[in-house]
């Protein structure tokens, strides 16, 4: 059995208040419970859009790496590297924060990452077209670590809040309510006990006053 | 009250502090550069612009004006009372939005639905950021 609350009255009144309290402490649980319920469904859903998200930038940054390394073959690593240096490009990002149920996660968009052959601004006729291909599957490859970066953040801080919220659902279920249950059942019974001493007491009173009153008659 | 059950009190209270201030209309929304809106807590939520024209398509033709006034995010109610997991979508136009995005079969208008845990999840999936959970304490 659950402990008691120390230093607590066993009297009606005292009965009364740990009904209100237990009823509240049954709703908080069934709110946080149904909290972390759909908590773990975030979350799982989070951890399958990390995983998608991981493979499609692999995918994609394999597929940059060979078409660079074909075109370093095509047209040796020095030409590469020069249209590289006429290609810089500044990744602009929108950050902001989407709030799931008190959990702050970051919502990052990736702007204009994804340029036209013209905006590359290297020449076309001494350029291979694996250049382009490279370029290309680059800049989709940077479009999904972005988004691998924000699902990532994501997960960390669901998980942070499953924890405690988890913990806030344990310590209700297994210590505030039965402590209140146990508590109540306790004054319950000690309530019960002096009702019973006190109907001994004026039974043994009231014998007592016959045996006076016959003492007297007789 | 003592101390515990105010704990326990601000606790519940704090459970719904991720819920905007001020719900705005889709028609502000969609008007904003970066549509956002201000949670009680003071923090502030982004709506994607995607899931909003997914909704504006949804709803735009068969609204008409109506559309205009649809407040985001759509709140999905979590009440114990209906069972675990289950969770209460009101108003009519919100009711339709959730029907055709879990493609259900719409025989009239129903003021209120109750949907489950497979639903819900299919909804957030859906519209993650137009979509937000309430905590009820009860039905009423």
């Amino acid at each position: 059995m659950a402990d008691i609350i120390e230093g607590i009255s066993p009297t009606r009144m005292e009965l009364l208040k740990l009904g209100r309290r237990i009823v509240l402490a049954e709703k908080g649980y069934k709110l946080l419970k149904e909290k972390r319920d759909a908590l773990v469904s975030e979350f799982l859903d989070v951890v399958q859009r990390v995983h998608d998200s991981r493979a499609r930038a692999s995918e994609k940054l394999a597929m940059a790496f060979k078409d660079l390394l074909t075109a370093q073959a095509v047209m040796g690593s020095d030409a590469v590297w020069q249209v590289s240096q006429v290609t810089g490009q500044d990744i602009r990002i929108d950050i902001d924060t989407m709030n799931i149920m008190g959990v702050k996660v970051p919502m990052i968009t990736p702007q204009d990452v994804k340029r036209s052959m013209i905006d590359r601004g290297y020449g076309f006729a001494d350029t291979s077209t694996m250049v382009d291909d490279a370029a290309r599957n680059f800049e989709e490859a940077i479009e999904d670590v972005i988004k691998l970066a924000e699902v990532q953040q994501s997960v960390e801080n669901l998980a942070n809040e499953v924890i405690k919220t988890k913990r806030r659902v344990n310590a209700l279920e297994y210590i505030v309510i039965p402590r209140l249950t146990a508590t109540a059942t306790h004054i319950r019974m000690r309530l019960a006990e002096m009702e019973r001493e006190n109907f001994t007491r004026l039974k043994k009173i009231k014998a007592a006053i016959e045996a006076g009153k016959k003492a007297e008659t007789a | 009250m003592d101390s515990d059950s105010r704990v326990l009190a601000r606790m519940m209270r704090s459970l719904n502090d991720h819920l905007p201030g001020e719900r705005k209309t889709l028609k502000e929304l969609l008007g904003e550069d970066k549509p956002r809106v201000v949670c009680r807590d003071g923090s502030t939520h982004r709506i994607r612009k995607e899931e909003l024209e997914t909704i504006e398509r949804i709803i735009g033709r068969r609204w008409g004006e109506e559309a205009e006034r649809l407040r985001l995010p759509l709140l999905i109610e979590m009440v114990p009372d209906y069972g675990r997991s289950a969770a209460r979508i009101r108003g009519r136009i919100y009711c339709e939005i959730v029907q055709t995005i879990l493609h259900e079969e719409k025989k009239k208008a129903i003021d209120e639905m109750i949907i489950f845990r497979p639903d819900v999840r299919r909804l957030r999936r859906a519209l993650p950021s137009a979509t937000q959970y309430a905590f009820m304490t009860s039905t009423s």
